[in-house]
């Protein structure tokens, strides 16, 4: 699978992130800049669906750290794999998270 | 003896150990997992080799994003099915990590590297380090399998 990420239109209002292939830091900051610019250009939320993700590494974990800490509330997560659960575990981002919705 | 990533996989079957030398590229840490997929395909447990590749994952990131000068990694087997790996770059700062009180921030990468391996460590040497890792066999590799 091609490591990237392609835009959908999310039912009511915002978009879906489809996240492909492996997430490290070759992609990171692309992926901060251009789902930020979502952010930025208006979108209400941005839902990140992970189920394409194949691999994920810590690189992964700070993009989706820094998205949700620069845009509180309007980003969540979802559909990740339990190999791709497990390094958000181990890199201790989703304590307390999935109470929050952050992550589901 | 090192070799390029776009040459045949050097494999030593009597040692199993293999050397290999990245460029300064982000895209080197995707290849580098791929390096050792191939290496150690069909010889060790899955879960264990998902976490070979995860750690030479953070610890190539770590070299490209803080260390110097050529990265180098490396593979072997221990003595009771381990799989060992290091990356070598020529920077002697140390790596740091988040410890468990939170008084250094950074270092999510080798939080990773600690929780995933067995032990781990670094060797400076003048004018470098090597950063290892150790991951060791399931202790029931039929378990681990299935998962």
């Amino acid at each position: 699978m091609v490591d990237g990420w392609s835009v959908e239109p999310l039912s009511g209002s915002g978009h879906r992130v489809v996240v492909t292939g492996e997430f490290d830091l070759a992609l990171e900051e692309m992926f901060v800049v251009a789902v930020a610019q979502l952010l930025d250009d208006g979108a209400p939320r941005v839902q990140l669906d992970l189920h394409g993700v194949e691999f994920i590494d810590s690189s992964g974990v700070r993009a989706l750290l820094r998205l949700r800490v620069h845009h509180p509330g309007r980003v969540t997560v979802s559909r990740a794999s339990d190999a791709v659960r497990r390094v958000l575990d181990i890199a201790g981002v989703t304590t307390g998270d999935v109470h929050e919705g952050w992550i589901r | 003896m090192t070799e390029r990533l776009n040459d045949p996989v050097r494999r030593d079957t009597d040692t199993e150990c293999g050397v290999v030398l990245l460029d300064r590229d982000v895209r080197e840490i995707h290849r580098a997992r791929d390096w050792m997929k191939s290496f150690w395909h069909d010889r060790i447990d899955r879960r264990q080799l998902d976490d070979a590749c995860l750690v030479i994952s953070e610890l190539v990131t770590n070299a490209l994003r803080h260390g110097l000068g050529d990265v180098v990694v490396g593979t072997s087997a221990t003595e009771d099915d381990g799989v060992r790996v290091a990356v070598t770059d020529w920077s002697e700062d140390r790596p740091r990590m988040v410890t468990a009180n939170g008084l250094q921030i950074g270092g999510v990468g080798l939080k990773v590297v600690d929780h995933v391996s067995t032990t781990w460590g670094i060797a400076p040497f003048p004018g470098g380090k090597t950063v290892w890792a150790i991951i060791d066999a399931p202790r029931q590799p039929s378990e681990a399998a299935a998962r």
